[in-house]
């Protein structure tokens, strides 16, 4: 038996700074009511789980996407501040504040009856949708619609105090789970076990979900083994499968949990049976160097491209996949704005200015062909004079 | 894999349609066969998994051709993610076939994509896929029951290990770790939901909290997994540290009847609505590749596979059964703890 270090049962992680999550979720609704009045939006209809816990606080239980968009929470929005309507279909993923008179029972949207009832209740007005079931779409019957994007992205971009501590909170159950998992790398063990300990941990920790198959990739460092790639770079990252790691392999290390709605994200790179040798610690403290031009940027007022100018090239390439970015936000969806470094361009990473409240993932990579590179993330918020670390992530043995 | 990709172009042949754009990941697993990364919850539409019906052709959203079976989707037919809706579009406008097809079936759809996807087609109309998909996915080949059958095996191997910590004092969302820790122990990382493992002895719930479980306490217990894209799951009633009382075992009594009148019933020719009014508490699903939806007005028929689980009085337990010619086969074979030795 591989891993043979029994673990400890862990106990629930305790925080020592407060969290309001009733304040939380007034503040939240506040926000929506004012971006729609902002962008003309008389009435917002949301079926996707982010932005319903986001709208309302509401929680279903996490499940893949056949079982979730069956067992749906549903909320109409109405811009006159008044309290959403919820289509619930668990009780007991109701805030206990959420006044009984909005609540209604489940529907399913994959049926026209449930659709046409839904559609039935709507407000008059101009109306923005984020997420339509073929039976939702018929029931709207051409009604006008737009996308909800513009009024969900602008009210979830800046962060309350409350929402940026379950951020850190989900962050610091991440790197406790992680942190024991680690003692596990070693050769012959089976990264599913890795996936196993790490799921079992956080549960332990007190997280409210998992969000994303944990990720414990081995990366080739010949480019003759690398796996086809359409932009002919690296391939980052791949679903977890039992294979078995061996000595000197290269793993990269992402991972998601949620913690009341709210959206952790781990990444580490690890050596596996031995320490980094010389030249891969030069690919970790290249890699420094990038975060920290990067942090050394960062600061309100600056645009994504002064980000991403900071970021420069490293080993002859830019520091992060060309599929991906360099950074994106994070809050009830595991990306969303700000987004920096994607292939939506130049000029948007120039239009995208930072502003105190917006919280970044930064996820610069660096590579070698044939040495290999190493991959972090830190998570950070932007305040009034410049930034605040949510993570602590640590150089480790590659320092 | 292949079989389903057959199946699908003869009934988009038969339902008029030229192309399929999904965003669903049951259904771009069940037509392609790639392996993609798991991720909790729906996400607004995108168009993942493109099928041309003639030639038959399946083109996926993916970086890399790892996971993706290459007799369903041969090199060449993958298109690069991006952020970027322009590069999505131009992405999509060189697939062969999609610029002249006349009705693109897409299996959801919002605002944003609607008018991108009419832009850049305009000589398509946009119908609904989904029903289409729903309907050629629910009966199952053997080889498809063979992948539940194999998914049902795990999750009960999962739940065993949460009946062998269900000791007082460990707290409900901890199960959830048990359950996943064995999963995975199982070679599969990828829940078909987090499960429910709950004191019931209130008004029924589906979240777990951190609450330690007691001696005497009745829990419910649902999980399940997907493996190979397939779901296995179930649930069961425990009592916690102790055996059941004669109140409880009776209460299984009356729930192992109400489960077993609709059983009865199962078998080819029925309709769904009858299995799902034949005995109060119990709901009908569908499984496949997650949960899949059934309708009232369907007829069972042979390959079909359904979730049967029932809440009666105190006790919540479900079968996977697959529709057989002559009647039915439980593929299900955990043991319910409150069944009397």
């Amino acid at each position: 038996m591989i891993g043979a270090e029994e673990s400890q049962r862990a106990d629930v992680l305790q925080f020592d700074r407060p969290l309001d999550l009733e304040r939380m979720r007034r503040e939240r609704h506040r926000r929506l009511i004012e971006q729609m009045r902002a962008q003309d939006v008389d009435v917002l209809l949301l079926a996707s789980p982010s932005n319903v816990v986001y709208a309302t606080g509401a929680v279903v239980p996490a499940a893949d996407a056949a079982r979730a968009a069956h067992r749906r929470a549903v909320t109409i929005v109405t811009a006159d501040g008044a309290p959403p309507a919820l289509y619930m279909p668990n009780a007991d993923g109701v805030p206990a504040e959420f006044p009984r008179e909005q609540l209604c029972g489940p529907l399913d949207l994959e049926w026209d009856d449930d659709a046409r009832e839904l559609v039935s209740a709507l407000p008059g007005g101009r109306l923005a949708v984020d997420d339509l079931t073929m039976p939702l779409w018929a029931a709207l019957n051409g009604r006008e619609v737009i996308d909800s994007g513009g009024v969900v992205a602008s009210a979830k971009v800046i962060k309350t105090a409350d929402e940026i501590e379950c951020i850190r909170r989900a962050q610091a159950i991440n790197e406790a789970a992680i942190a024991d998992v680690e003692t596990m790398a070693r050769p012959g063990i089976k990264a599913t076990d890795l996936s196993g300990r790490f799921l079992r941990k956080i549960f332990e920790l007190g997280a409210s979900s998992n969000t994303v198959d944990p990720i414990w990739q081995v990366m080739e460092r010949d480019p003759a083994d690398r796996p086809f790639s359409m932009t002919g770079d690296l391939v980052f990252p791949t679903p977890t499968t039992p294979r078995e790691l061996a000595q000197d392999d290269l793993v990269w290390v992402d991972n998601g949990i949620n913690y009341c709605g709210y959206q952790s994200d781990y990444g580490n790179a690890w050596i596996i049976g031995r320490e980094p040798n010389a030249r891969e610690r030069e690919h970790y403290t290249a890699w420094r160097a990038v975060l920290d031009r990067v942090l050394g940027a960062l600061r309100p007022g600056a645009s994504c491209a002064d980000l991403t100018t900071a970021a420069g090239e490293v080993f002859g390439r830019r520091p992060w996949l060309p599929h991906l970015y360099i950074g994106h936000g994070t809050g009830t969806d595991s990306a969303e704005l700000p987004y920096v470094g994607t292939d939506l361009g130049a000029e948007f990473d120039a239009s995208f200015l930072l502003a105190p409240g917006m919280v970044l993932v930064l996820e610069p990579i660096t590579w070698e062909d044939g040495g290999g590179g190493y991959r972090a993330e830190e998570i950070v918020a932007v305040t009034a004079d410049g930034y605040e670390l949510l993570s602590h992530v640590g150089p480790g043995a590659w320092n | 894999m292949r079989d389903h990709l057959d199946r699908l172009t003869i009934a988009m042949s038969d339902a008029d349609i030229d192309a399929l754009m999904l965003g669903r990941p049951g259904n771009a697993r069940w037509v392609s066969g790639a392996d993609t990364l798991w991720l909790s919850g729906t996400r607004p539409f995108a168009p993942g998994c493109v099928v041309i019906r003639r030639p038959g052709s399946v083109h996926l959203l993916s970086v890399t051709d790892l996971g993706v079976p290459a007799d369903v989707v041969p090199a060449g037919h993958l298109f690069s993610i991006s952020w970027n809706p322009v590069n999505l579009m131009s992405a999509l406008a060189a697939i062969p076939g999609l610029g002249t097809a006349a009705r693109i079936g897409v299996d959801s759809i919002n605002p944003m994509m609607e008018q991108l996807l009419q832009a850049t087609f305009p000589q398509a109309s946009f119908v609904d896929g989904e029903t289409l998909l729903r309907t050629v996915r629910r009966v199952k080949s053997d080889a498809d029951v063979d992948g539940i059958r194999a998914a049902v095996r795990l999750a009960e191997d999962c739940l065993g290990a949460v009946l062998d910590e269900l000791v007082p004092g460990i707290r409900e969302r901890e199960l959830v770790g048990v359950f996943e820790e064995r999963m995975a122990a199982g070679g599969v990382t990828t829940p078909a939901f987090e499960g429910t493992f709950v004191a019931a002895d209130g008004d029924p719930r589906t979240l777990v909290s951190d609450r330690p479980l007691a001696a005497g306490n009745l829990v419910h217990l649902r999980g399940g997994v997907l493996r190979d894209g397939w779901e296995g799951s179930l649930s069961r009633t425990a009592v916690c540290g102790s055996d059941p009382s004669d109140a409880q075992r009776a209460a299984f009594v009356a729930w192992r009847a109400a489960l077993d009148t609709v059983l009865e019933r199962c078998g080819p020719g029925v309709s769904v609505k009858e299995l799902r009014g034949a005995a109060p508490g119990v709901t009908v699903d569908g499984v496949g590749m997650g949960h899949e939806e059934l309708a009232d007005s369907d007829g069972l028929e042979p390959g079909m596979v359904l979730a049967v689980e029932g809440l009666v009085d105190t006790v919540l337990g479900s079968e996977t059964v697959v529709v057989t010619p002559s009647g039915h086969e439980l593929l299900t074979t955990h043991p319910h703890p409150l069944a009397g030795a």
